[in-house]
């Protein structure tokens, strides 16, 4: 075994350029694979810690306080069986911050719990919480004041029904309760009890506004279901107005980061891919400039296993090392990279988990026995009488043809020609990079796409606007009616529904209006025709199979519906599992239901904001409207784009060492050859020509071919993604005039990588080579 | 000189006359030579020739003293050497010869010409080296060299011989054998400007 | 009249492993447009190098090299690769034929290089295969080739673009000696024809075949001698003799 590592060690100590370049290949490779591994860890292990540090809520249950109160809450809730303990019964309700003259938006506001709070404990971020009487403050949740600029000291205004009071911000929490991305129930923030009653509470409308929130620990998670079934037998259904469960959040958490997840797994995959194919070529052509030693080591004594073994022990050594630094590398970048997704979670750093340590090595093993697999194989059919043979050289490779007047042209193409295998392998090397740089240009422009054009994902409406509770139905309407840039209205009002014996409530879109002056993302069918149709999303459908034409059959409520599906459509909330239904059909069970969203359509020459700040003026701030895709590309999809630009050039990087391989390889066989062709009268300068033309061959047709067939790939993989998260199919554009500059991309990358042997191909003596000894 | 020819029993060839020289005449002509150089050492008479020749040659070619006073008289007669009787006691008078200025040019011609035309080189140019360094006259590198440049004169007229498209193939066969004479002559050259080099008699 | 290849005090000094090998201690010497020169001497004594320089595939250390009005010790290494396509041809020992292109490939390589059409090219390439006697052999590669018909290709290849001068190393090296007599006078006849040809070798049968010959030992030339020496017509044949001792 010593044997063999030594024999290991030396041949690796004589081709120190190669080893240089898969060493920086393989660890990039780890380090990607070490990121993406923190990342998949991070959000559900730093979840996971934030929820237990917090004793966080398993199960939140928002109450009805008309069908309800507090005492009899409080009653069922102390002797459920199976709660380890509860928050307290807090009020909440929906209403309008305002920082000088900005409306910052609409946020839910609570009364603030007593301390120290046993279930779901708030960590205090900065600042402080209120003290018993402070009246005119407010704790912030983190995220909002991040998101609205805002900080300790700052002072912002909540409406009332006597106007607009300030409040000074004396803190900033974090809580269990995250939320992270853009798409999930608004986040809390608090004011001091007392200050809720009177600020808030005290409404011109009859009917008592918010709800009472309350979150049950349980001792045994799997049993939610069951506790669940216990507090509605104890309260009433329909006193429960939704709830949700801790995994619900998870599974928010795990989205901010989801496809972060994917992206850097699915390309620390390609990384690691190329590398393999990296190694391959390289001990392939070790192997072939070693056959006389290794007819040497058979004479020797070395037997073919033992042989097999060596160049396995040389790819493992070098593919450890480079693990260790892909580790190392990994959870460097890991610490920078995901400093905010560490945030998120209330973490300082996020370091890559210890079972890492043992994966990342353990796929580098992996990697090199399979890249040394075959070539070893060759190495062990070379026959020591063979290697050893003495005479001239035995003309390599494929018999070329002077297919051109160029002479420097023909010996590049023959190169790329003359070693099939290896050839492909880099070319495969190549088309990793490909691979990348396509779907980067395919996921930018999706992305350009889908936010500059709202329609695609359903958003074909102008302005939304919201009413308080402050200003009626039929002012607003009122309102709408006599503007000349409003083209087309319709009414849209959130509910709960219930699948027929299920218990799980999902929400449904009740709509009402000019339905057909917009335009839905009806994937397929149409909007429904009269009040026995609706349109279900693509989640759900997905989900249950429901098609167009089929009957489904709901509960709102607790009053039996059946619709028949006029159309499936794509929903982007709630992982598309949402349905529309006509507002109508609905009245039928809820006759008082009060719609307060109005979405609407403008005429093409309305400016959207000239609109909404005079609704805003004219309604003295009592409306809230929002102007949708105004705030430029959300931040998850900005840090998307940075992790595929990222890849791209990380790929690019290993597309190059793989050129420079695979030419070095063939300059130092060929150096007899340019020798002689110098001899005839090639200058040096035709030379290195010759050698960056094979390149370009090779990239070129690797681009040619590989670009289609990535495209291919990649739209079919988005279609994919999209599917599963309920989004409905989606066909990614393609954009050829940017994807043509893919060509001159790798052009460049292959001339990059092609210079170093150029210029040593170029610098062959002649004499040394051909002098005859 | 007395000289038979004999057809070898090959074509005739207008251009080529093939002789062959008894050994006896080359050997003659040789031998006038030696005696010459043997005498500008110091005067001697016949006896003392043959003794000091065959010394010379290590006793590989014995002479017939006959020989000797044949080619002393003939040099004699050609104006060479000069003789002279020195009376003797007891025995009978001995002729004593020693160099003429004719022949001590001649032999200083002889010394520094490289031998012309001969194919069996080494007899005569071998004698002619001994010669040189007995007399110290002048260096041997010198006449090696200069042997050479003839030597390789002959081997262009035989290559160019070869190069005739109408050649006979047994023709043929005794020129590339005569070339190969010369290029072991010419290694032998060699061999001689080495070992002169380097200081071995 | 102007020779065609001039040398000045030509010097090559080799450094290998910090110790300086003079290959070429000045070395002066002149080639007549259409002259066939042999140069002669023991291995290591130079005339490969002598050769390499004439042909612009090394630098002299010191002194001139001028062939054809070129200077070519001023000039870098592209312009002596131009050279040695337009007007200089080489011919190696070990014929160092590119093994994967066919013999007719080989010669016409050369060609491309210099611009011509392939056309041209390949008409070139034909003649020269004709004269020497390979035309069945066009499409055979050089392994396929005997070592004669190799040595003949290579200088078919050095002879393509018509230069003005052919330089040989070692013609017959490695060839068995009825090959090489065919080799050389191949050579004879292109000489001729009118071509400068200079040769290095260490078989006088080979410098033999040559106008003149120079005598090379340890970097310097020693002798040098006309070998057709006009008036000389003494039938050598007179003295071939057997002599048995």
């Amino acid at each position: 075994m010593r044997a063999i590592l030594k024999q290991a060690i030396a041949n690796l100590s004589s081709r120190k350029l190669q080893i240089v370049l898969i060493l920086i290949a393989l660890t990039a490779a780890a380090t990607l694979l070490t990121l993406a591994l923190t990342t998949i860890h991070s959000t559900q292990g730093a979840y996971q810690h934030l929820f237990e540090r917090t004793r966080g809520a398993h199960l939140w249950l928002s109450l009805n306080p008309a069908l309800t109160t507090k005492e009899q809450i409080h009653r069922i809730l102390i002797d459920l069986p199976g709660v380890e303990g509860t928050t307290p019964i807090m009020h909440t309700i929906s209403g309008t911050l305002f920082l000088g003259e900005t409306r910052l938006g609409g946020i839910k506001l609570r009364e603030w719990p007593e301390d120290p709070m046993p279930i779901d404990q708030h960590i205090l971020m900065e600042g402080r919480s209120p003290d018993p009487g402070e009246r005119m403050v407010i704790v912030l949740d983190r995220d909002t004041a991040k998101a609205y600029n805002t900080s300790v000291g700052d002072i912002i205004e909540i409406l009332t029904p006597s106007g607009r009071v300030p409040l000074t911000v004396i803190g900033l929490y974090l809580s269990s309760n995250i939320c992270p991305a853009t798409n999930c129930w608004p986040p809390v923030n608090y004011l001091y009890a007392d200050a809720f009653q009177d600020l808030v509470l005290s409404t011109p409308s009859a009917t008592p506004t918010g709800f009472y929130e309350v979150g049950l620990r349980l001792s045994h998670s799997e049993q939610l279901l069951e506790v669940l079934d216990e507090v509605e037998e104890g309260l009433s259904i329909e006193a429960v107005n939704l709830w949700y469960s801790w995994e619900d959040l998870q599974a928010t958490a795990d989205g901010a980061t989801g496809y972060m997840n994917t992206l850097l797994l699915t390309f620390s995959i390609i990384a690691g891919l190329a590398g393999l194919f990296l190694m391959t070529n390289t001990i392939s052509g070790a192997i072939r400039g070693q056959l006389r030693q290794i007819g040497l080591l058979k004479t020797v004594g070395f037997t073919n296993p033992q042989l097999r073994w060596i160049y396995t022990v040389e790819s493992i050594l070098l593919s450890l090392v480079s693990s260790i630094l892909g580790l190392i590398l990994g959870g460097i970048s890991s610490t920078l990279i995901l400093s905010s997704v560490a945030q998120i979670f209330g973490e300082e750093i996020i370091t890559p988990p210890l079972w890492a340590f043992l994966v990342v090595p353990c796929c580098a093993v992996v990697l090199a026995v399979l890249a040394t697999l075959l070539p070893a194989r060759r190495a062990e059919r070379q026959s020591a009488v063979e290697a050893m043979r003495f005479g001239p050289e035995r003309p390599r490779g494929r018999k070329m043809h002077l297919i051109s007047r160029s002479a420097t042209l023909m010996l590049g193409f023959s190169e790329t020609f003359s070693y099939p295998l290896r050839t492909l392998v880099t070319g495969l090397v190549i088309g990793m990079a490909v691979f990348t740089l396509t779907a980067a240009l395919i996921l930018n422009h999706t992305f350009n796409l889908l936010t500059s054009d709202p329609k695609l994902i359903g958003y074909d409406e102008d302005l939304y606007i919201s009413r308080t509770g402050y200003i009626s139905d039929e002012e607003i309407r009122d309102w709408i009616e006599t503007q000349p840039e409003i083209m087309a209205y319709y009414v849209e009002r959130w509910g709960r529904i219930r699948f027929e014996g299920e218990d799980k409530v999902y929400y449904a879109r009740f709509r009402e209006g000019n339905l057909s002056s917009f335009t839905f993302p009806i994937i397929d069918g149409a909007i429904f025709e009269n009040d026995n149709q609706a349109l279900v999303g693509y989640g759900h459908a997905r989900e249950r199979g429901i098609k167009v034409g089929d009957e489904i059959v709901i509960s709102i409520e607790g009053e039996r519906m059946t619709f028949k599906v006029s159309g499936i459509y794509r929903e982007n909330s709630n992982n598309g599992r949402m349905l529309i239904l006509p507002l109508n059909a609905v009245r039928k069970v809820l006759p008082d239901l009060e719609v307060f969203t109005y979405n609407v359509k403008l005429s093409s020459e309305a400016n959207p904001k000239i609109v909404a700040d005079a609704l805003t003026a004219e309604t003295n701030y009592l409306t809230e409207v929002t102007i949708p895709f105004t705030g430029g590309l959300p931040q998850d999809i900005q840090m998307a784009k940075k992790v595929m630009l990222g890849l791209s050039v990380i790929m690019s990087v290993i597309a190059s060492l793989g050129i420079l391989s695979s030419l070095w390889m063939s300059v130092q066989e060929r150096q007899r050859l340019f020798g002689m062709l110098k001899a005839v009268g090639m200058t040096p300068k035709e030379i290195s020509i010759s050698v960056v033309t094979g390149a370009l061959c090779i990239a070129m047709v690797t681009v040619i071919l590989g670009v289609p067939i990535s495209i291919v790939g990649i739209r079919i993989l988005i279609d994919i993604v999209a599917q599963s998260v309920g989004f409905g199919p989606l066909q990614a554009p393609v954009d050829m005039l940017s994807l043509v500059s893919i060509l001159p991309a790798l052009a460049l990358i292959a001339i990059l990588g092609a210079l170093f042997p150029a210029r040593h191909a170029a610098r062959v003596s002649v004499v040394d080579m051909l002098r005859y000894e | 000189m007395e000289c038979t020819q004999q057809p070898l029993g090959l074509d005739f060839q207008q251009k080529y006359i093939y002789t062959e020289y008894v050994l006896h005449s080359e050997y003659v002509y040789m031998l006038n030579f030696a005696i010459l150089g043997l005498l500008s050492q110091e005067p001697r008479h016949g006896y003392d020739l043959k003794q000091a020749f065959e010394a010379l040659l290590g006793g590989t070619w014995p002479l017939n003293i006959g020989q000797v006073y044949t080619t002393l008289s003939r040099l004699e007669r050609d104006g060479y050497v000069e003789s002279l009787i020195v009376p003797q006691e007891l025995l009978p008078d001995r002729k004593v010869y020693s160099l003429t200025q004719a022949g001590r040019d001649q032999l200083s011609l002889w010394l520094s010409e490289p031998t012309q035309g001969a194919i069996r080189l080494k007899d005569e140019f071998f004698i002619k080296l001994l010669i040189l360094q007995l007399t110290n006259s002048s260096d041997p590198i010198a006449l090696i060299r200069k042997q050479r440049l003839a030597t390789m004169q002959n081997m262009a007229k035989l290559t160019n011989l070869l190069s005739d498209p109408d050649l006979n193939t047994a023709t043929a066969l005794i020129i590339e054998g005569a070339i190969l004479h010369v290029e072991a002559d010419l290694n032998w050259l060699d061999r001689c400007e080495e070992r002169f080099k380097e200081g071995i008699p | 009249m102007n020779p065609i290849i001039e040398t000045k005090n030509l010097q090559k000094i080799y450094r290998n492993n910090g110790v300086e090998v003079k290959a070429l201690r000045g070395i002066d010497l002149s080639v007549a447009e259409a002259e066939f020169l042999a140069v002669m001497g023991p291995s290591g004594c130079g005339k490969s190098t002598l050769l390499y320089l004439l042909g612009g595939l090394d630098r002299p250390t010191e002194g001139e090299v001028v062939v054809n009005q070129h200077q070519i010790h001023l000039l870098n290494e592209s312009q002596r690769a131009l050279l040695r396509r337009n007007v200089i041809g080489f011919v190696f020992q070990a014929y160092n034929l590119i093994p994967n292109l066919t013999a007719a490939d080989n010669i016409e390589l050369p060609a491309l290089l210099a611009g011509r059409s392939p056309k041209d090219a390949r008409e070139r390439q034909r003649q020269l295969l004709q004269s020497l006697g390979l035309q069945e052999k066009e499409t055979l590669f050089p392994a396929e080739l005997s070592g004669g018909e190799q040595q003949r290709v290579a200088i078919a290849r050095a002879l393509v673009n018509q230069p003005k001068v052919l330089l040989l190393d070692e013609p017959t090296g490695n060839l068995d000696t009825r090959t090489g007599a065919r080799v050389m006078e191949i050579l004879r006849n292109f000489h001729v024809q009118g071509q400068t040809i200079v040769l290095v070798t260490h078989d006088p049968k080979v410098a033999s075949n040559a106008e003149r010959v120079a005598f090379m030992r340890d970097g310097i030339i020693e002798d040098e001698t006309m070998l057709t020496v006009p008036g000389n017509t003494e039938p050598i044949l007179s003295h071939i003799v057997q002599l048995e001792l």
